[in-house]
């Protein structure tokens, strides 16, 4: 081929190396290296990572009851100490006909 | 050369050409395209473009509202920290009022999601915002289960950056329960509604342990006995006795208030070579002067003192015939005595021999058996009364009874005069000792009260070590015993005689008598206390001693929350001693043991089970996580329309919730948490119509779960229509949790009960007593709130402009 043919292929050649290093050069800049753990605001836009926590089994260790050094409890909550009336058990029969009643 | 030139312009030309040919067939080829590309409708282009925007931005939002989904359920309730844990409670559970409905709560406003966006981002700059909103409408209507239903909106919009006129919305609805799984029965480590033989049952153990607070003294487990379903019998208390034992409960305070010591003591002035009563924990005497109440005429039947008399009256008929110069005749009693000392007179014929003036008397009064008219038998009964001394002291059933024997009542017990009023089967009928013999009696056709027999040692309340309190309710009674005795006396008395007579009145056994059987010394009640503190006794008969309430054991007030909730003291030493009658309740309220149970909202279930099979399917699946058995995954509120429910193959749970059976039993082999305490998770099953039934397969079972078998209707004396607890003969069961039954038999001839020498150990588990509770610094959740699995609306709106 002559010279100029061979600038033609050539000139094509260097521009499509440009182009495509530029192309690589912008698309690495775009995605983000790495992730941000971090807490969802309700009360502004951010970004938020959901934290990949592993799954942890922690095997119970043998039979024995636990023992703990410190207990305490809360005061008792109001609907612990709402005893269930025969009114109650009676309109709990009648639902069981009704809600309770699954059917395949 | 000529021909080099020419050949060379010849190839000049032919280069221009084929330049000018390539250049025209590539403007050529443009020109086709561009020609082609004009005929396309232009809109269709972009319809398509669009088309396939919208595809890839709806693919986005659905991954969007998954990922939204994902978080709040790995959160809502593993992640105490989390905004979205603590929002929900926050704002649904408040700690004073229920809130008003219906409740709107953002759980994620705005949020973006940054895996979806990850993974759209590649070539193409994606948005997206999504938010996720719980919405509240309903709650339970029982005001004893704290449960809601709503729902969460999840909206996700995604569009790509520049090209914001195309935008793709999607939106998603989960059903959503939220549930407090606390119910007022957690209160209770035991709860037993019907009446049960084995409480003082030694082959068959039962431990009871209850909750302790570090910093609340208010905080306590209750046990409630009931006594429903009493066996028929005529005694009006139909109560339940708990045996005394010492060596079980001597270093309890209770003890020592009651008995004013707690060391064991015998009776003083035990003739030498007379066995020793040294189970005594407290003993006194008493001249029978003293006691009031009673008098000698009490005793003119009395065998000690007409023998004596009779001894006497022989005597006085011996020296008859012997002044007479004739042979004695044998002893004799009552009417044969009598006609003895005519004949004596008749042989003597001296009325003013002294002897003849005794046997005189004895004829003219003596009537049978009874002398009490008789002048010389007064003056026995008067030295009785100036030298009898009454003793009395109390034991333990253990110590009168060889208990650990088996078989019911404990029959081979004969024990010397001073200590058989009770128990010696000389002194009773049938083979019994006075005081089973008395219970035994048939009245209009049935046994007094059969259940008296069951004697033995109680079972233990406060924990292996005596030293973990617990309010016991019902009918329930301490018992221990008391035997007494006139002691043995020698005196002189001065018949008609020159000189006194010695006379000796051996032990007179107070026996035990039924209260109903009055007319005797032995029921008549006395003028002074008898016992020392706490308790009435004022009887002389051996007896029961078994009015004290059960708690007086514990020996000081017990503090605790009343029944609405309120901090109060419970005082089992007031005298006289109250007993606990019904379970806990707010004032006003008098529901009945019998009918406290459980009600559910089948509206707030999670989950629905037909059958059991489908729930063990679903949620105890075989995946091989442990390899010592399976794992069940709790959710909620689950409901099963039919069992039976085997989860014997099931070692181990994880998550919270309350298993509902509607019908059907339920099999427990050993059951723990999977992960280790403190932690939140916690089972409870609750059998509407079953039983719990312990593996026969597996021995020392433990189960870590509140277990509560309430039939629904209750009060039924059907025994197939009771809640029970089957051992299967096992030898040690524990449940660290608490149990709540109709009916418990820890001794059954069917073998469903304990083996022999078997436990049944129940702790008390604080996250059941109460699931908010801190255990070594961790507060537990007792919320459990399950997200539905299936999408109950789904749609797409495409357009729209971008956020």
């Amino acid at each position: 081929m002559d010279n100029a043919r061979w600038i033609v292929v050539l000139s094509v050649i260097f521009s499509m190396m440009a182009v495509l290093t530029l192309l690589n050069r912008y698309a690495t800049r775009l995605s983000p290296a790495t992730t941000v753990t971090g807490e969802e605001n309700a009360g502004s836009v951010k970004h938020v990572t959901a934290v990949n926590k592993p799954a942890v089994v922690k095997r119970s260790s043998g039979r024995e009851i636990p023992r703990f050094g410190q207990i305490s409890f809360p005061k008792p909550a109001a609907h612990t100490l709402m005893i269930d009336q025969p009114r109650d058990f009676e309109k709990m029969r009648e639902s069981i006909e009704v809600e309770g009643c699954i059917i395949k | 050369m000529y021909q080099t030139l020419s050949e060379l312009n010849m190839r000049n030309i032919g280069r221009h050409g084929f330049v000018l040919y390539i250049v025209i067939t590539v403007l050529l080829g443009l020109a086709i395209m561009a020609f082609a590309l004009n005929s396309f409708k232009t809109g269709a282009v972009t319809q398509l473009s669009r088309n396939v925007d919208q595809n890839r931005l709806a693919l986005v939002a659905q991954s969007a509202n998954a990922e939204m989904i994902a978080m709040i359920k790995s959160r809502v309730n593993l992640v105490p920290g989390s905004n979205i844990f603590n929002t929900i409670r926050s704002k649904v559970f408040l700690d004073t009022a229920s809130p008003t409905l219906p409740l709107t709560v953002e759980l994620l406003s705005p949020f973006e999601p940054q895996e979806t966006i990850k993974l759209a981002k590649v070539g193409y700059n994606l948005k997206v915002r999504s938010s996720a909103v719980l919405k509240v409408f309903r709650r339970s209507i029982y005001n004893s289960m704290l449960a809601y239903n709503g729902y969460i909106d999840l909206e996700s919009k995604a569009w790509r950056e520049g090209a914001g006129e195309i935008t793709m919305e999607a939106h998603e609805r989960r059903d959503v329960r939220l549930i407090d799984l606390r119910h007022t029965l957690d209160k209770y480590a035991l709860f037993v509604k019907n009446y049960c033989n084995d409480y003082n049952n030694t082959s068959r153990r039962l431990i009871i342990k209850g909750v302790r607070s570090d910093d609340d003294p208010y905080d306590i487990s209750r046990v409630f006995i009931g006594n429903d379903n009493y066996p028929t019998c005529k005694d009006p208390r139909k109560d339940l006795w708990f045996d005394l034992y010492y060596e079980d409960h001597n270093g309890l305070k209770g003890f020592a208030k009651i008995f004013g010591q707690n060391t064991l003591t015998s009776f003083p002035g035990i003739p030498a070579g007379y066995p020793v009563f040294n189970r005594l924990f407290y003993e006194n005497v008493k001249p029978f002067n003293a006691l009031g109440g009673v008098s000698v005429d009490m005793f003119v039947l009395n065998p000690q003192v007409v023998n004596e008399f009779e001894r006497v009256i022989n005597l006085a008929a011996d020296a008859c015939m012997v002044q007479a110069g004739v042979a004695t005749e044998p002893y004799m009693v009552a009417a044969n005595l009598r006609e003895k000392c005519k004949r004596s007179i008749a042989k003597l014929s001296n009325p003013n021999a002294y002897a003849q003036m005794m046997c005189q008397d004895f004829v003219d009064k003596a009537n049978g058996g009874n002398y009490s008219a008789c002048k010389e038998f007064v003056k026995l009964l008067n030295t009785c009364q100036q030298n009898w001394e009454y003793r009395w002291g109390y034991t333990d059933a253990a110590s009168l009874w060889n208990v650990y024997t088996s078989g019911c009542p404990p029959l081979n017990t004969t024990l010397p005069d001073r200590y058989a009023g009770l128990s010696s089967i000389a002194m009773g009928a049938g083979n019994y000792g006075p005081y089973m013999a008395e219970y035994r009696e048939l009245v209009d056709g049935n046994q007094y009260n059969h259940e008296r027999s069951s004697v033995g040692v109680m079972q233990q309340f406060y924990g292996e070590d005596n030293d973990v309190p617990v309010l016991i309710e019902g009918n329930a009674y301490l018992r221990f015993f008391k035997i007494a005795y006139l002691d043995e006396f020698t005196a002189n008395v001065q018949f008609a005689a020159p000189t006194p007579v010695p006379v000796n009145i051996r032990v007179v056994t107070n026996k035990y008598l039924r209260k109903d059987k009055t007319g005797s010394f032995l029921t008549t009640q006395l003028g002074p206390q008898l016992a020392p503190n706490l308790f009435d006794d004022r009887f002389m008969k051996s007896r029961a001693i078994d009015e004290l309430s059960l708690n007086t054991l514990w020996g000081e007030k017990i503090k605790c929350y009343n029944g609405s909730g309120q901090p109060d003291e419970y005082d089992p030493m007031q005298s006289p001693t109250t007993i606990i009658p019904r379970p806990a309740q707010p004032t006003g309220s008098t529901v009945e043991a019998f009918r406290f149970g459980r009600v559910v909202d089948f509206k707030n279930a999670s989950w629905n089970y037909v059958s059991a099979a489908d729930f063990l399917a679903e949620r105890a699946p075989n995946d091989g996580r442990t390899s010592d058995g399976k794992t069940l995954y709790l959710d909620g509120f689950m409901y099963i329309a039919a069992g039976d429910l085997d989860l014997s193959g099931v070692t181990q749970f994880q998550g919270k919730g309350l298993i509902y059976i509607r019908q059907g039993n339920c099999t427990l082999g050993n059951l723990k948490r999977l992960n280790d305490p403190p932690t939140s998770d916690s089972l409870r099953i609750y059998l509407r119509r079953g039983d719990f039934k312990i593996d026969p397969a597996v021995d020392n079972v433990k189960i870590c779960a509140s277990l509560v078998a309430f039939y629904d209707p209750p009060q039924s004396d059907n025994s197939l229509q009771q809640g029970n607890i089957i051992l299967n003969n096992r030898s040690n069961v524990t449940i660290y949790g608490n149990l709540l039954v109709d009916s418990l038999s820890l001794q059954d001839s069917a073998n469903s009960g304990l083996a022999a020498g078997g436990k049944l150990y129940i702790e008390h588990d604080p996250a059941i007593y109460n699931a908010a509770a801190t255990l070594d610094g961790t507060k537990l959740d007792p919320y459990h709130i399950s997200i539905g699995p299936v999408k109950t609306s789904f749609s797409f709106r495409a357009g729209g402009s971008e956020i």
